[in-house]
C-alpha cells in the first residue's frame, strides 16, 4: 500500500442519561458528518430494512444522514435508539435488579451458543441480565483440552472455576454456515485454504459419522444431521477438561444440548448424565418443544 | 436499617467491597438471594433452579410472543442472514447486545468472549476469532464491526490483577488476557497513582482499542476499510451510570498539497 494508514480513536459522544441532554444537543449538530471515513468519499450501502424499522415505522431520525452523500446512514442515531429503548423498557424499570447485578454477577447457567444473528440465546431461550454467562462462536464449537487454548475454553474455565455455574447448555441450531462449509468443504488432506474451513473443520467427527449414516439425504437434510452431531461432539469435548469433568461426575455441574431449528422453530433439547456402573457418559431426558 | 435509604446500602455495600476483596462471594451469594427474591412473582415455596424449566418457560415465550407475531421476519431469516453488523462483546451475563442494544434475529452476528478482545491475526492460535471475522466480513459483508466493553469486567480486572510473568495461575484465562497487556501497559504508564477501580476502568475502553487496532491485523478488514465498505466502531456499556459511549476508529487520506 503506498499510504500509511493514520488510525486514531476518536471519542465522539456519549448517549448518556437525560441530565446532559445540553451538551448530547451540541453534539448532535456537529456529530454526523463525522462518519466519513476520513477524506476517502466512503461508499455506503443503503441501509438493510432491519426488524428495528418496521417497528418505529419510516424513522426519519435515524435514516437521515449527512446531507452531502445521500447514501450515508446515522449509526450514532441508530445505536442511540436502540439504547434508550433498553434503558426505558428493561434498565430504569428495573433498576434495583441492576444496581445488584452491577456488584457482582452470579448465572446459574453458561451458554455456548453460535454467532449466527438469528439465534442469539439470550433472545431464543429467553435469558434476563444476569442469568446466562454466554460465548457465542462460529459454529457453537468446544475443541477439546488437547488441542491447546482457544477463546473458548478460557471462557469455559472463568465460568466454571470462578463463577461456578452449575449448567452447562451447547445450543445448536438449523441452516447454520458453519456447518454447511464443513460439510461442503473437500480437501481434508490438504492447506486449508480459509479461517472459516480451518476452524469448522474442528467438527470433523460430526461430519464423518453424518455421512456414513446418511449419505442418501439432500445435502441439506445431511448439514440438519450433522448439526446435531456436533452438539454432541461439542458437548464430549466439554468433559476433556478436568475440572468440567470432576464436577459432572460429583453432579456439581450439569451439562445440556440443544437444538434450535428456526424454520419450525422448534427446540429439542437432552442432558448428559454419568453411566452409574463405569466412566462413561450417555444421553438423556430428551425431549422436543414446538 | 428502616432509615438507611437503598442507595445508601449500595454505597456501602461497595464502600465495603472495595475495602475488603474477600467479602465479595458473599456478596455475591447474597446478591443471587435478592435477585431471586426479587424476580419472584408469587409463590412463596424457594424453588432450587431448574434450567430445563427456565429454558422451556423462555422458549415457549419467545415461540409465542416473537416468533409468532412475526412470520414475515422469521419467514425470510430462516432462509438467510444479513446483518449489518458485527458485534463483539463480553461473555458476562449482564451485557448481552440483544438486551443492551436491542437487537433482534438478524440484526447482528455476534461473537462474545472472556473481556470482547480480538486477538491478532493468526492462522493457528484462535483461529476461532479469525474465522469469526473472515465469515462475517466475506460472507456475510457486514458494514460495521462493533467492539463493546463495560464496566466492572472480570476478565479487565484479571488483566490488571495477574502479574502475567509467565507463571500462570489458570490453565487458559491468563494467556488470554494477556491479548490486551498493550492496553494494562498504557493505563499503568498514565495513572500508576490512581485507584485500582479507576485503573480497570481506564483499561476496560483501552482494551477495545487494542482489540480495534488488532482487528487491522487481519487482510480483509484492512481492505474492507480502505475500500470504504467496512467500519470499525467501540463502545462501551456502563451498567453502573446506565450510560452508553460510542467511538469510531477513523482513517483518510488528506487532501494533496503541491509542494
Amino acid at each position: 500500500m503506498a499510504f500509511t494508514l493514520g488510525g486514531r480513536a476518536r471519542r465522539l459522544v456519549s448517549a448518556t442519561s437525560v441530565h446532559q441532554n445540553g451538551c448530547l444537543h451540541k453534539l448532535q449538530q456537529t456529530g454526523s458528518d463525522r462518519f466519513q471515513l476520513g477524506e476517502a468519499k466512503a461508499i455506503r450501502l443503503l441501509p438493510r430494512r432491519t426488524n428495528m424499522v418496521q417497528e418505529l415505522g419510516i424513522g426519519e431520525e435515524f435514516m437521515e444522514g449527512n446531507r452531502e452523500t445521500d447514501t450515508s446512514y446515522d449509526f450514532l442515531g441508530e445505536m442511540r435508539q436502540r439504547f434508550m429503548r433498553f434503558k426505558r423498557q428493561k434498565y430504569l424499570p428495573e433498576i434495583e435488579k441492576f444496581q445488584a447485578l452491577a456488584i457482582a454477577q452470579s448465572p446459574n447457567v453458561m451458554v455456548i451458543g453460535c454467532a449466527d444473528s438469528r439465534v442469539c440465546p439470550s433472545y431464543v431461550l429467553g435469558f434476563q441480565p444476569g442469568e446466562a454467562f454466554t460465548i457465542r462462536n462460529v459454529a457453537n464449537l468446544v475443541t477439546p483440552v488437547q488441542n491447546g487454548p482457544t477463546e473458548t475454553n478460557s471462557a469455559l474455565e472463568f465460568a466454571v472455576t470462578t463463577l461456578q455455574v452449575e449448567n452447562i447448555i451447547v445450543m445448536g441450531h438449523s441452516n447454520c454456515g458453519g456447518i454447511a462449509a464443513l460439510m461442503s468443504h473437500q480437501n481434508h488432506q490438504g492447506q486449508h485454504s480459509s479461517l472459516v474451513e480451518r476452524w469448522v473443520m474442528n467438527g470433523k467427527a460430526a461430519k464423518l459419522r453424518t455421512q456414513l449414516a446418511s449419505s442418501h439425504l439432500s445435502f441439506d437434510e445431511q448439514c440438519r444431521n450433522c448439526e446435531k452431531e456436533s452438539i454432541k461432539d461439542s458437548v464430549m469435548n466439554l468433559i476433556s477438561y478436568s475440572w468440567i469433568r470432576d464436577r459432572v461426575k460429583t453432579g456439581e455441574v450439569k451439562i445440556h444440548g440443544c437444538y434450535y431449528n428456526l424454520s419450525d422453530c422448534s427446540l429439542e433439547k437432552w442432558r448428559l448424565s454419568s453411566d452409574k456402573d463405569n466412566n462413561g457418559f450417555h444421553i438423556s431426558d430428551r425431549e422436543i418443544w414446538s | 436499617m428502616g432509615n438507611e435509604s437503598y442507595e445508601d446500602a449500595i454505597e456501602a455495600l461497595k464502600k465495603l467491597l472495595i475495602e475488603k476483596d474477600e467479602l465479595k462471594d458473599v456478596a455475591a451469594a447474597k446478591v443471587k438471594k435478592i435477585t431471586a427474591e426479587l424476580q419472584t412473582v408469587s409463590s412463596s415455596d424457594s424453588k432450587s433452579f431448574d434450567p430445563v424449566e427456565r429454558i422451556k418457560e423462555g422458549f415457549v415465550t419467545f415461540k409465542k410472543e416473537k416468533y409468532e407475531t412475526n412470520p414475515a421476519l422469521y419467514g425470510e431469516l430462516a432462509k438467510g442472514q444479513s446483518p449489518k453488523y458485527m458485534v463483539f462483546a463480553c461473555s458476562d451475563s449482564r451485557v448481552c447486545p440483544s438486551h443492551v442494544l436491542n437487537f433482534h434475529p438478524g440484526d447482528a452476528f455476534v461473537v462474545r468472549n472472556i473481556a470482547n478482545m480480538v486477538p491478532p491475526f493468526d492462522k493457528v492460535k484462535y483461529a476461532g476469532v479469525g474465522a469469526a471475522i473472515e465469515y462475517a466480513v466475506l460472507h456475510l459483508k457486514v458494514e460495521n464491526i462493533v467492539v463493546i466493553g463495560h464496566s466492572a469486567c472480570g476478565g479487565i480486572k484479571g488483566l490488571m490483577s495477574f502479574p502475567l510473568d509467565g507463571n500462570n495461575s489458570t490453565d487458559f484465562i491468563e494467556d488470554w488476557v494477556k491479548i490486551c497487556l498493550p492496553a494494562k501497559s498504557k493505563v499503568l504508564a498514565e495513572s500508576e497513582s490512581s485507584a485500582f477501580e479507576d485503573q480497570c476502568g481506564r483499561c476496560e475502553r483501552e482494551a477495545v482499542n487494542v482489540s480495534l487496532a488488532n482487528l487491522l491485523t487481519y487482510p480483509f478488514v484492512r481492505e474492507g476499510v480502505v475500500k470504504g465498505t467496512l467500519a470499525l466502531k467501540g463502545g462501551y456499556y456502563d451498567f453502573v451510570n446506565g450510560s452508553f459511549e460510542l467511538w469510531e476508529l477513523q482513517f483518510g487520506i488528506s487532501p494533496v498539497h503541491s509542494i
